[in-house]
């Protein structure tokens, strides 16, 4: 008995001495284990297949898929990119945390939301909302530090996250903020320069992603303006002629009252109408999207919040969880197959039965970002957080393309993380000195 | 201008990184798909120690496919590298010296293949090197496991634990308590393979005794049928007529699968108890009662084995993620892998490094002899030197195939010890002998009761 308590104190005291680096790399190697090599969607293995033909197309985010190519040098296959978007979460939440917390708690808070089911069934996929989550968690350590080099890093940390999705732009102005010198006065001045450097590196990451790409297939496009004119109109219950673009069956256009998936609407025997091909068509989706908008504007809002009631998991079916190694045939000629260790399928297991809870539903954390902005007003790291988690949230009413669990991702990850540091913050010894 | 400083650790980790690249997931060849796919059907066979498979079931718990395997040989191996040099170096000249070893092309090649070899390897280095550090138990652990890892590692293991126990008796009543230590450890790890086993393959039957029978048959005097048939009683035989002729037609000294399938079969494959018994009789006459036949085509097979006058092959190193030769075990095997673009030109030049002489063993065996004398003073060179060699020699007697990987460990041994010598000679950092006395002393006061 005596030897069971000496070797568990001896436990205690080697945990003990551990290094809140040695923390870092421990957690981040088991976080990778839990999911190793990395789950790849449809999306993701087409997106594999571009980085490693080095055919770009606008299908899937071109930086991320540049990001992939270059991995790629070093490492084939999905592990590099699982790698480096857990690693950019787990060091970027560790390097904001510290400012809050002792080393020591900031690298067990790090890694331990990381592994919180919730925040780590989408960063086991490698998509591109992963990536951004890591790259905008590394960007605000990066702004945060004093270094030129690493403010210049957060910026490229920032410009990959805009290239991961454009929309983010708006919700990187929190982030942005905290590049600038607490010396520096006057709200507006402040608002105005990171208002600057968020354009800026948004415009660099437009910029990359246009020089990338070789072909153009107008996805975000589609996959915001199809579910949006089709969605107004059917809940309007008007037809439209929309000149240039080829509808299929005119009847079916109407039928049912939501539109939420634009492959639906777009390919297989029951398509709607055909995909845009050419700049021409590309104008005239964009000519029916806006008189859609303009002239239902009722109907569009309807559509609209029925996309977000949904999206915050309130109104319907919810499968947030998606964790494939890839269909073997689609990744045949890509030579990449893999299988779960008994560690991962125990993983899932937990995974998925949290995910019948509320801790999956982006509503509960919409609601906990309320008390997360009010707490942590005190604390400027925390709070460019939460609100930019909260901005994305938001900016996901207008353009959300589809309902997908991914998409909130960055709000859960921000609230977790708030919200647990400001309770380890309560204990006196775990604070920053 | 300031000097830039590079700690031992970075390295050591850049070695690592170096060796990723250029393994990673892990190289799978015939050998690894049997361990894998046994790890996963949970049934052991003898026709490899099922201790790997029960190793690599372990390890699926973690992390599934062959990396989790390929990080035990490798860490294995650089962290017994390590442990190593820094006995007869300085810190920061053995992560050197331990880089450069780790990273050889002829050793490197075969750590990146999930395989047997690489695995006892990695063992026997860190046997070696927690013996020399002192640390007795993990050291035969250590030795336990690379025996347990390959049948024949008993060869290698002797001079280590001879040479490196720490004990506080000598003379001759230290080599006995070695030897019983040896023995014990042998035996362990002899049982736990046969306790493991679920299967008997009597692999030795159908192949190595063949090989061996048919082999020396082919340099036997000219032998009617009728007594090659008495000295045959029993055996499966393909043919009844001209079977010494077909010996010598099919006779190939590094390989037996010829003799039980294609055209020309010599046997069949054993099917019961009294046919193996009649082959392991027909062995015992064949072999023991013509020694120098079996000789002279055992020589054939060495020489070969240490690439003497080996015809040219398309590689002597293997650098593929699932079995080159058959895509067909792909879904058998569900693990797939592409290589990095780095890694891909890395492979072709270990492709075409493998038929340069720096993957001629003999080169190194000699090396080894010579070496033996040059770095007389530093005992565990000396121990790994006669590891390395021992355990070369006694591939005359078993190789069946003349495969590279078989010489790594005399190769590593090699590498280590021109490592070490090259390392005293030049380096300004080589540990003082007053440190290496401070450091047997305080040895030898932990020892003590």
């Amino acid at each position: 008995m005596m030897d069971l308590r000496e070797r568990a104190n001896r436990v205690r005291a080697w945990l003990a001495a551990r290094t809140p680096r040695q923390l870092l790399l421990a957690g981040w190697v088991t976080c990778i284990l839990l999911c190793y090599p990395g789950y790849l969607s449809f999306d993701s293995i087409e997106q594999l297949g571009q980085a490693r033909s080095g055919h770009f197309t606008d299908a899937y985010a071109p930086v991320m898929t540049g990001v992939w190519s270059l991995c790629e040098w070093i490492f084939a296959g999905p592990f590099p990119m699982l790698a480096l978007q857990t690693g950019l979460f787990v060091f970027g939440a560790y390097g904001v945390l510290k400012r809050a917390l002792s080393p020591r708690a900031a690298a067990v808070v790090a890694v331990g939301v990381l592994a919180a089911p919730p925040v780590f069934a989408p960063m086991a996929v490698i998509w591109p909302d992963s990536l951004m989550a890591g790259a905008l968690l590394a960007a605000a350590a990066a702004l945060l530090d004093e270094r030129r080099a690493m403010k210049a890093a957060g910026a490229v940390a920032l410009v990959i996250a805009g290239g991961c999705r454009p929309e983010v732009a708006p919700a990187t102005i929190p982030l942005a903020m905290l590049a600038l010198p607490a010396s520096l006065s006057g709200r507006l001045r402040r608002a105005g320069l990171a208002v600057a450097l968020v354009v800026a590196c948004s415009g660099v990451a437009r910029l990359v992603g246009w020089i990338l790409v070789d072909d153009d297939t107008y996805a975000w496009q589609q996959r915001l303006e199809w579910i949006d004119v089709v969605g107004t109109l059917r809940r309007a219950h008007a037809d439209d002629p929309m000149p240039g673009l080829t509808v299929v069956d005119r009847a079916r256009l109407l039928e049912g009252h939501d539109a939420y998936d634009a492959y639906v609407l777009t390919h297989g025997p029951k398509r709607v109408a055909e995909p845009i091909a050419d700049d021409a068509q590309s104008e005239a989706l964009s000519a029916a999207w806006h008189a859609a908008i303009a002239d239902h504007f009722g109907a569009y809002a309807t559509h609209r919040g029925e996309l977000m009631l949904r999206q915050l998991g309130i109104t319907h079916p919810w499968l947030p969880v998606f964790d494939d190694f890839g269909d073997p045939d689609h990744l045949m000629l890509l030579h990449h197959r893999a299988t779960p260790s008994d560690l991962e399928i125990a993983w899932r297991a937990i995974v998925h039965v949290v995910a019948l809870t509320p801790l999956f539903r982006p509503l509960l954390y919409v609601l906990l970002a309320i008390p997360a902005i009010v707490l942590a007003r005190r604390r400027r790291e925390l709070l460019a957080l939460v609100a930019s988690g909260v901005m994305y949230e938001i900016i996901q009413l207008p353009l959300a393309s589809s309902v997908d669990y991914r998409f909130s991702h960055w709000l859960v990850a921000t609230v977790w993380l708030v919200l647990v540091a400001l309770a380890v913050a309560r204990k006196p010894a775990w604070r920053a000195s | 201008m300031a000097r830039i400083v590079i700690r031992p650790r970075a390295i050591l980790g850049a070695a690592l990184v170096v060796f990723a690249i250029y393994a990673f997931p892990g190289y799978i060849g015939w050998d690894t798909e049997a361990h894998l796919l046994q790890a996963r059907s949970g049934i052991y066979s003898d026709a490899h120690p099922p201790v790997i498979p029960a190793l690599w079931r372990l390890v699926e718990v973690f992390v599934s496919g062959p990396l989790g395997m390929l990080a035990i040989q490798a860490l294995a191996l650089l962290g017994g590298l390590t442990l190593i040099f820094r006995n007869v170096l300085g810190p920061r000249t053995a992560a050197i010296a331990s880089a450069a070893v780790f990273l050889f092309p002829p050793v490197a090649g075969v750590t990146a293949l999930v395989v047997k070899d690489a695995l006892m390897a990695g063992f026997l280095a860190l046997g070696a090197g927690w013996l020399v550090a002192g640390r007795t138990r993990r050291g035969l652990v250590a030795c336990a496991l690379a025996s347990a890892m390959r049948w024949n590692a008993l060869a290698a293991t002797l001079p280590i634990i001879v040479a490196l126990l720490p004990t506080r008796a000598r003379g001759m009543r230290r080599i006995a308590i070695a030897c019983v230590a040896w023995l014990g450890i042998t035996a362990a790890a002899f049982a736990t393979n046969a306790l493991l086993a679920d299967r008997h393959a009597y692999a030795w039957y159908g192949g190595y005794a063949y090989q061996d029978i048919a082999g020396t048959l082919r340099w036997m005097e000219d032998t009617p049928d009728a007594d090659a048939r008495a000295l045959l009683a029993g055996v499966p035989l393909a043919i009844d007529h001209g079977i010494q002729d077909r010996a010598r037609e099919t006779y190939n000294a590094l390989d037996y699968r010829q003799l039980t399938s294609g055209t020309t079969p010599l046997f069949d494959l054993p099917d019961t108890a009294a046919e193996r018994d009649a082959i392991a009789h027909a062995w015992r006459r064949i072999v023991l009662g013509h020694p120098g036949a079996y000789l002279r085509y055992r020589w054939d097979n060495f020489r070969t084995l240490i690439e003497i006058d080996r015809p040219h092959t398309f590689a002597q190193v293997y650098v593929w993620f699932t079995i080159i030769a058959a895509p067909e075990e792909t879904p058998r095997l569900q693990h797939d892998a592409a290589p990095s673009r780095v890694q891909d030109r890395m492979r072709i030049g270990a492709i075409a490094l493998s038929n340069s002489p720096m993957y001629w063993p003999w080169i190194y065996l000699a090396l080894s002899c010579v070496l033996l004398v040059a770095c007389r003073r530093m005992a565990v060179v000396v121990a790994l030197l006669a590891s390395g060699i021992c355990y070369e020699l006694a591939w005359f007697f078993l190789d069946p195939t003349g495969d590279f990987r078989y010489s790594q460990w005399m190769v590593t041994c090699c590498a280590i010890a021109a490592a070490a010598w090259i390392g005293r000679r030049y380096s300004k950092e080589t540990m003082r002998p007053s440190a290496q006395r401070t450091e047997s002393q305080a040895m030898i006061a932990k020892l003590a009761p």
